[in-house]
């Protein structure tokens, strides 16, 4: 039998909005020419369902940092959240051994949706910090499985 | 000279005017997002359309200057199908009871690395980019 496909009319983004952001950046620090500096970036994204209200919440972190020797206490941290209503979310969730599982097709849209809002946020949030050049790569196709 | 004079303008703001601007640049940054996200009104001239208005008017409204109007904003929640304000209340009913009966079913996390910046909004320069996922998939626990 053919696999179900997600049909993404029944996937709306209803809200998105800032949880917290956190940018530090001593008084006094050794800085190098901002050209060419290279950033490093951890992300985390957490996964939740309401199976009442048929809404998904994903909760976005993304931390910077300098990967300079000298100026290694810049940091940045930035949460967003975003909220997706899924008509008949139930079929597309299942569980095995004690753990749920959301639909490939599904998770995938939710997190490229999530993903690209994301960059777009972040680089608006860090204009006028030391981060403000950096934008998150566009993620390959199963990057973000 | 300048600076004393944007100083004395800055003084003569009155609390209601800068209360006023900030309201208005926040609901035009929501209505902003909403077309951001929105699958079929994504641009203001696509509002404009639907609401039937010059997409002059929509920039206008979006200014942070111009006073929107209830009746203003509702046509634009009506046509676009979200709310672009909601009181304290109605915010905590449609939020904080679903993050109450949330179930987690993936925590992943992931570094990597951009060696060189792009000059935005050139896009040019070299970029290198390393993507490690370094932790994947925790199911299972409820939030």
């Amino acid at each position: 039998m053919a696999k179900k496909k997600f049909d993404i009319g029944k996937l709306d983004y209803l809200n998105i909005r800032d949880i917290a952001f956190t940018y530090s950046m001593p008084d006094e620090p050794s800085l190098p020419e901002k050209e060419g500096n290279p950033t490093g970036y951890s992300m985390e994204i957490v996964k939740m369902f309401n199976m009442d209200q048929e809404i998904i919440r994903l909760v976005f972190t993304i931390q910077l940092e300098t990967m300079l020797e000298t100026a290694k206490e810049i940091k940045g941290v930035y949460t967003t959240e975003h909220l997706f209503q899924v008509k008949g979310l139930s079929e597309w969730v299942t569980k095995a051994e004690e753990k749920f599982v959301v639909d490939p097709d599904l998770n995938e849209m939710l997190t490229i949706q999530a993903y690209s809002t994301a960059r777009g946020m972040i680089h608006q949030k860090f204009n006028g910090t030391w981060f403000s050049d950096f934008v998150l790569p566009v993620a390959k196709s199963g990057a973000l499985d | 000279m300048a600076s004393e004079i944007f100083e004395r303008l800055l003084k003569e703001v009155t609390p209601e005017e800068s209360q006023f601007v900030e309201k208005n640049v926040a609901i035009g940054r929501q209505v902003r997002h909403i077309l951001a996200v929105h699958p079929t009104i994504n641009s203001q001239k696509a509002l404009a359309d639907a609401l039937g208005k010059e997409p002059s008017e929509i920039s206008k409204w979006l200014s942070g200057l111009h006073n929107i109007g209830l009746e203003n904003i509702t046509k634009m929640e009506v046509a676009l199908g979200r709310d672009i304000i909601l009181t304290d209340e109605q915010a905590r009913e449609r939020y904080e009871k679903p993050a109450t009966g949330y179930q987690v079913f993936q925590v992943s996390r992931y570094k990597g690395k951009v060696d060189s910046q792009v000059n935005y909004p050139g896009w040019s320069g070299k970029r290198n980019i390393t993507y490690t996922p370094i932790d994947e998939k925790t199911s299972g626990s409820s939030h």
